[in-house]
Parts: structure tokens; sequence; C-alpha cells
């Protein structure tokens, strides 16, 4: 297995190798999905704009140039924020939140969601927009604590802390066991 | 034996996830949709977008068009929309030029508006005078000409620069007019069209004479325009007038002034009893700045100051009738209502006939000639009135040009006549 897999697909994307996108499909797709999903009204409304977030994604690949999984991982982060903007602006609905970044803070309910996961997403509004995210970013797309440094511009103990507090507050909220 | 739920074991379990299938479908439409390359708007525009070579095809665009737009310019004729693009680049071309290569551009510039006029006067020119017209009435149909054919002639004398036709029903005034047509099946097309004939009528009819010459103004009999071409000739005429003022060559300029004279000399107004041409313009009178060309047999006179220019022919009396015109001033008439060839005449004030030299009156033959005295006033405008300097008439007289129609053509008749 090579040191550095994502930089050897990533190149292959570049060189527009057959299936070489389909690798990183396989591992950016659960990650977006599972943040777009937190972030939209309805199953289809998630699929839709994963759909266009990896559409943006595979133009944009062969013109990057990778450095880190970290930046690569950004990136494709700053992709989906501008496609959830877009997708809110066009919907016209809770159009104030696409404004900024704090004012993404917002869990939308999801008609199709269990009661289970309504739950989880009620426990999870109670927290800060930050917190959210991290917590979101790290058990849901299972992005790392350094990746999530790197995508919302905090260093990795900034990161790591506040996912200490949140996870707490939210097993708090769901009244479970860390 | 149940185990409490670890907040990892919640959140892993509530991940949001696509299915196998839905993850496939997923992927072919991406790969699908993302293989066709994004249409940039044709609509959008910004500079940063601006590519290289479409600033090389709007910049292509912009100067095959204005090269079609100044070639097309070059055939506008006086009054014509281009027409003043056409004046503009021949100014410029005049200033990027000197010596006798200038004088010789001012040539042919002046024979471009000469042909102008020409092709005005054609256009405008109104055609036939039936047998029954004596009273001036001027019909164009063919049924006239079908019933007058006993007594109908056409002849097509064809000069070196021109053919003119001369159509004569009965015993009324011939009707003249010119084309470009020389051979006899051209002639023959040009005057079925102008009159709904038919060929074969047009043939019985036809006399062609070839002179072998330069044509004459009366050659080309009277040229009857309506008020309304009446206009658009007035307006060549002063473009023409303007551009003569600025000829350097003084012989040159009296003997197209002469040619102006001898065109204009000959076209009536239809509706006013074939009055003669008039150049309904607004007067300006000059007072300074003169430049006098005496000439043979005829003075050309120049006056400009600040923002007008006036031309003035003015032709001597035979050396037997000088000693009744020393007795009696000619003034030429300054109003709006002045004529060519005309009736208009007055007796009094500034212009003294004394001031005007014998010499010899021998001419191209033109009796109307002979026997007119012409003025044209030209406004010039001037980027700024240069009061008690002297101006560069040359200069002046260009800018004159651009801005034809406040020309001012007027002649007398001589009173001893």
């Amino acid at each position: 297995m090579p040191e550095h897999p994502l930089r050897t697909i990533i190149e292959a994307c570049s060189r527009q190798e057959t299936d070489s996108f389909k690798q990183v499909y396989d591992i950016v797709q659960p990650k977006v999905f599972a943040y777009v999903s937190y972030r939209t009204t309805t199953r289809e409304q998630a699929v839709d704009v994963t759909q266009d977030i990896l559409v943006e994604l595979h133009r944009a690949l062969p013109m990057f140039i990778y450095h880190s999984d970290g930046e690569f991982f950004g990136f494709v982060f700053t992709i989906t924020r501008r496609a959830l903007a877009r997708h809110y602006e066009h919907k016209h609905t809770k159009a104030s939140r696409v404004q900024s970044d704090v004012e993404l803070d917002e869990i939308a309910p999801n008609t199709d969601d269990s009661e289970l996961v309504l739950a989880v997403k009620q426990a999870l509004e109670k927290l800060d927009a930050a917190e959210r995210d991290i917590i979101v970013l790290h058990h849901w797309s299972r992005y790392t604590f350094g990746e999530i440094g790197a995508m919302v511009n905090m260093t990795e103990g900034a990161v790591r802390t506040r996912h200490h507090r949140a996870r707490t507050k939210l097993a708090h909220l769901l009244d479970v066991t860390l | 034996m149940s185990t409490t739920p670890t907040l990892e074991s919640i959140l892993t379990e509530t991940t949001p996830q696509l299915s196998e299938s839905e993850s496939s479908q997923l992927l072919a439409q991406v790969l699908l949709t993302g293989s066709v390359a994004p249409v940039a708007s044709p609509y959008h525009f910004s500079y940063f977008s601006f590519k290289p070579m479409s600033f090389v095809a709007v910049l292509l665009i912009c100067l095959l068009g204005a090269g079609g737009t100044v070639a097309a310019a070059g055939a506008a004729k006086p009054g014509d929309l281009l027409f003043p693009l056409d004046r503009a680049t021949e100014v410029i071309h005049l200033a990027l030029v000197f010596g006798d290569e200038k004088a010789a551009l001012q040539n042919q510039f002046i024979n471009e508006r000469f042909a102008e006029l020409q092709t005005i006067l054609n256009e405008e020119n109104i055609t036939i005078t039936t047998a029954s017209s004596t009273d001036g009435v001027l019909l164009g149909t063919s049924d006239a000409l079908l019933a007058a054919s006993s007594s109908l002639r056409f002849t097509a004398k064809v000069f070196t620069e021109t053919t003119v036709i001369q159509i004569i029903v009965g015993s009324s005034t011939p009707v003249y007019f010119t084309t470009a047509a020389t051979s006899t099946a051209a002639i023959v097309d040009v005057l079925a069209a102008r009159y709904g004939l038919l060929s074969a009528f047009v043939m019985m009819h036809l006399v062609i004479a070839d002179q072998h010459r330069i044509s004459t103004p009366s050659d080309k009999g009277a040229i009857v325009v309506h008020p309304e071409g009446e206009v658009r000739v007035a307006n060549a005429v002063a473009v023409l007038a303007a551009q003569l003022a600025g000829q350097t060559d003084s012989k040159k300029r009296q003997a197209y002034l002469r040619a102006l004279l001898d065109e204009v000399s000959s076209v009536r107004v239809s509706g006013r009893d074939d009055a003669p041409l008039r150049l309904d313009t607004e007067r300006i009178k000059i007072e300074d700045d003169r430049t006098e060309d005496r000439g043979e047999g005829s003075r050309v006179q120049i006056k400009q100051k600040g923002d007008q220019v006036e031309i003035k022919v003015e032709h001597r009396p035979t050396n037997q009738n000088k000693s009744e015109d020393t007795d009696e001033s000619h003034d030429v008439p300054t109003s709006s209502a002045a004529t060519v060839n005309g009736h208009t005449t007055s007796h009094e004030s500034d212009h003294n006939v004394d001031e005007i030299e014998s010499g010899d009156d021998d001419n191209d033959g033109s009796v109307s000639f002979r026997n007119l005295e012409a003025s044209i006033v030209v406004p010039v405008l001037l980027p700024g009135r240069r009061n008690g300097q002297t101006n560069d008439a040359h200069e002046n007289v260009e800018s004159a040009s651009d801005h034809p129609g406040g020309a001012e053509f007027k002649s007398d008749k001589n009173h001893d006549e």
C-alpha cells in the first residue's frame, strides 16, 4: 500500500486515468453525504446536493495539486459549503442561514429520519455551531481531528478540546454514557 | 443482558448513508454530468474572462465593420446619411498629403463632387413633356408616349463620358436625360424600363448618334426637377462650391466654377413655371478677409470672415456693353430667393461694376454663362472665430464643406441683354 494513497489517487485523477475518480468517490461520497444530510431537509435533497458537489469535484480535480489529505478535504468541504449555500439560495428556504458560517447553525429537520435520528438531531441542535460541525464531521463524516482542523481553520488541539466538550454535552443531553 | 448504548454507538447507528445501489447510481450520474464540460454563457462578459482570441475577433469585427462603413460612405452623395463620413475621410486624406499630391487629391475630390451632382441631377430629373404640355405640365406615362407614337422620336447621343437621350414628341419642347448606357441594346433597355415601353416600340423610334466628344450642357437640354429634388441639388451645389473655394489653382477654380454654373443654370423646377433653380438657404453676410482672382473675362472673388465664405463669379459684359454697365451698378442679390440664370435683378448699391476687368470673353460658348453673375455663400464652421485676422481660406473652406446646406447660390441676368 502506498504511503499516501490519496495523493496517488488524486494524481491519477489529474492524469484522467480510468476509474481514478471512482476511488476518490468511494472515499469522499460517504463523508459528503453524511454532512449534507444533516444540513438538508429530505434525503432526496441530500442526494441532489451530494451529486452537485461530486460533479463539481470531478471537474475540479484534474486541476487540484495535492499537498496533504487535510488540504484536500478542506477543498472538498469548501465545495460542499458553496453547494449548500446555492441550494438554500435556490430553494429560498432558510436563506439567511447561508450568509455566513455562523448563521449556518441549525440542523434541518429531516422528514425521513427515524425517532433515534430525530433525537440525536434535537440534541445536536442544542450545541453551538462549531461544536456541532465537529461532532458531525468526526462521527458521521469520519474525518480525523487533523482533517477537521484543516477544514474549519482550527488547530488539531482546539478541535480535540471542542470535540471533548461537545461530546460530554451530547451524552448528557441524550442521557447516554460516553 | 442489555447494555446501555454509548454515545459512540448511537452516533454510528444514526450516520446517514447511501445504499450500494444508490451509491452506484449516484456515481453514474456524477460521471455522466461531470464529463460534459460547462458552457460559458454568451451573455456573460468580464475583464477577467476576456480571452485574447475574443479580443482579436472583436477588434477584427470593429475594423472590418468600420472599413465597410467607410467604403460604403465612399459611394455616398451629398444629403446621404454617410456623406459626412465620406467628407471626413477626404479631409483626413488631404491633411496627410502635401504639394502636388494634395492638389491632385483636391481635384479628384472636386471631380467626385461634380459626378455626384450630375448623378443627383439625373436622379431628380423628371422626364417627359407630352405634345399637349405647352404649359409645362410634366407627365411620365407610357400611354402618353404610345398615343403620340406617330410623332415620337428618341435620339441617343453617345458622348465620350455619357449618353444623352433626347425625347421629342411632336412640336413640344424636347426632354433630355443622361444615362451610362452606350450600346444600342442597353439604351433600348433604359428607355423601355424608364417609360414602361416594349423594346420593339423603342427600337422603332430610336436614333443613335456617336458624338466622339465630351458633352456640353446645351447637349443635355433643360433638366427639370421637382421642388423636393431642388433641395437635394442645392445641397450638392453648396458642398461643391465649398470645395471649389479650397482649390488653390485659380485657373482650375475658374474652370470648375464655370462648369458648376453651366450645370445648374440649365436646371428648371417643375410646378413653378419651370423657374430656374433656387438655393433656399440662409444667407450670411461677409465683410472682410477677401481674396480676389481676376481671370480671363471674369472675376472670381472669394471672401471670408470668421465662419463663412463667399464665392462670387462675375462675368465681364461685352465691350460694347461696358459703358452701359458702368453707368449702372449691379448688385448681386443677396436674399435667399435669388436665382440662377433667373429673373431677379437688382440695381443698387454696394457692388461696383467698374471693378470688373475687361478681357476676352471667349468661353465654352454657353450663352447663359456669358450673361450670368453668380455668387455662392457658404457658412464655415470654425473651432474658434478669428476676428481681425487673415484666415487661411482653404482651411476654412474645408471646414465649410463638412457643413453643407447653408449655402446660397445667386445669379442675375445681365440687364444689358
